[in-house]
């Protein structure tokens, strides 16, 4: 479905979540869910890629994630904001992918194990890896909460909701949790 | 800050690197499209896409439709005295309730937060009421009489009906759920709901009351189900 005469374009950053998913709940707009994705895909990506092991399962993930988000429009009600429904599916997506692997998520992407190419890692890549490798090292509680804070630039009320967990257990798991990942950091760079 | 600390918090907002190029992301939203705005809905995709109080109260419409067509089928008991009848609400209330949680567990929306271990006292419970209902003979006198044997067998025709109305009444619920079947604890609820209604059912139109055949063959549709239940997701995730 096109967007009508005079009416904003869904990639236009003026229209928001909101109404975007308004038009896509209402009225099926093909364009509306289009632009949904277009925001948000990467950013899920990015975040399901520092908690899976591979490109494959984080690609998977998105998928599943927009594939819910899809089938629950009808439950999307006027007023509520679109990005913690959004992420609440995210989470409980990656929650099923964890329990039905039965076993900790792991964090480490190394390329050669998965049979690419080698090429010399730039800086930042390498700093992907050892924070991705740092994070593997926290609780399961820890780790969600930092990334929704830290990664997704969440408030911690929001976070709070998100998880289920009171406001006061957030911040206590995203400050040990913090403080971990610093002292991993720190050792690291002291190598 | 420390420069341990400014390293860490601008790692941490930044997208990693090897992140989804446009062209991957063109890519994959045509995967989605294709799965969802893209694809003609089938029935299953209208049922499931309805909202979940809506999912809910329909598949608890369908086990309360599935105990009248079963009770039209087979016959309602006809020793129920008034007393009894005051009884019956209540127990059957109570059935009906637990049976709404049951599928209400299964049927839990992606977009809130799961229930987790809540979820599992609730499947429990659900499997297990009509068992603990079942040493209470008692509860289901009809007339003041137990009648303690019309049965040749404990299973018998009750078990088989309980398992038919069980099963059915539990793929009317699934037919609203979102999720692939490979999740336990969302198809063990519905065919705990299914278990329940099954014995509601069979209490309405059996009037024994031998403690073995209430065990054995009313109350039994619910776990043996939620064997077959998580054999076959263990089969599902072993392929």
């Amino acid at each position: 479905m096109s967007d009508g005469e005079g009416e904003p374009t869904a990639g236009d950053p003026e229209v928001s979540d909101e109404a975007l998913m308004e038009r896509y709940v209402a009225h099926g707009d093909r364009a509306a869910f289009e632009g949904l994705f277009a925001r948000y895909a990467k950013r899920l990506h990015g975040l399901f890629m520092r908690q899976v092991n591979s490109r494959d399962a984080a690609n998977d993930l998105v998928q599943q994630t927009f594939l819910h988000f899809h089938r629950a429009r009808a439950d999307f009600h006027a007023g509520r904001a679109v990005r913690p429904w959004l992420y609440t599916i995210a989470l409980n997506v990656r929650r099923e992918h964890h329990r039905r692997r039965g076993r900790k998520p792991e964090v480490s992407h190394d390329p050669i194990a998965h049979g690419e190419p080698r090429v010399e890692p730039s800086t930042s890549t390498r700093t992907d890896r050892l924070v991705r490798r740092a994070l593997g090292e926290l609780t399961e509680q820890q780790r969600e909460v930092i990334l929704l804070h830290y990664y997704e630039d969440l408030s911690f009320p929001e976070v709070a909701e998100l998880v289920g967990a009171s406001l006061s257990a957030v911040k206590v798991r995203a400050h040990r949790g913090y403080e971990r990942l610093r002292a991993l950091l720190g050792e690291d760079a002291g190598k | 800050m420390d420069e341990t600390e400014a390293r860490l918090r601008r790692e941490l907002s930044r997208v990693p690197e090897d992140d989804l190029a446009p062209g991957d992301l063109a890519d994959l939203f045509s995967r989605v499209a294709a799965e969802t705005v893209d694809r003609p809905p089938t029935l299953r995709d209208r049922l499931r896409e309805l909202s979940t109080p809506v999912r809910i109260a329909l598949a608890v419409g369908g086990a309360l439709i599935m105990v009248t067509v079963a009770l039209l089928i087979v016959g309602i008991r006809t020793d129920l005295t008034g007393q009894a009848m005051a009884r019956y609400a209540v127990a059957m209330a109570a059935i009906a309730g637990l049976m709404g949680a049951a599928f209400a567990a299964s049927l839990r929306g992606a977009h809130q937060r799961p229930l987790r271990w809540w979820t599992w006292v609730l499947v429990v419970t659900a499997l297990l009421v009509p068992l603990a209902l079942a040493v209470m003979p008692w509860l289901w006198e009809g007339d003041g009489v137990i009648r303690p044997s019309g049965h040749a067998h404990p299973f018998g025709m009750c078990g088989v009906m309980g398992l038919v109305t069980g099963a059915l009444t539990a793929a009317v619920a699934w037919a609203f759920q979102r999720e692939s079947w490979s999740v336990t604890s969302r198809l063990v609820a519905a065919v705990a709901g299914g278990g329940l209604t099954a014995f509601a059912m069979l209490q309405l139109h059996c009037p024994s009351g031998d403690a073995t055949h209430l065990l054995i063959g009313h109350s039994s549709a619910g776990l043996m189900l939620a064997a077959v239940a998580v054999g076959a997701t263990l089969w599902r995730r072993r392929r």
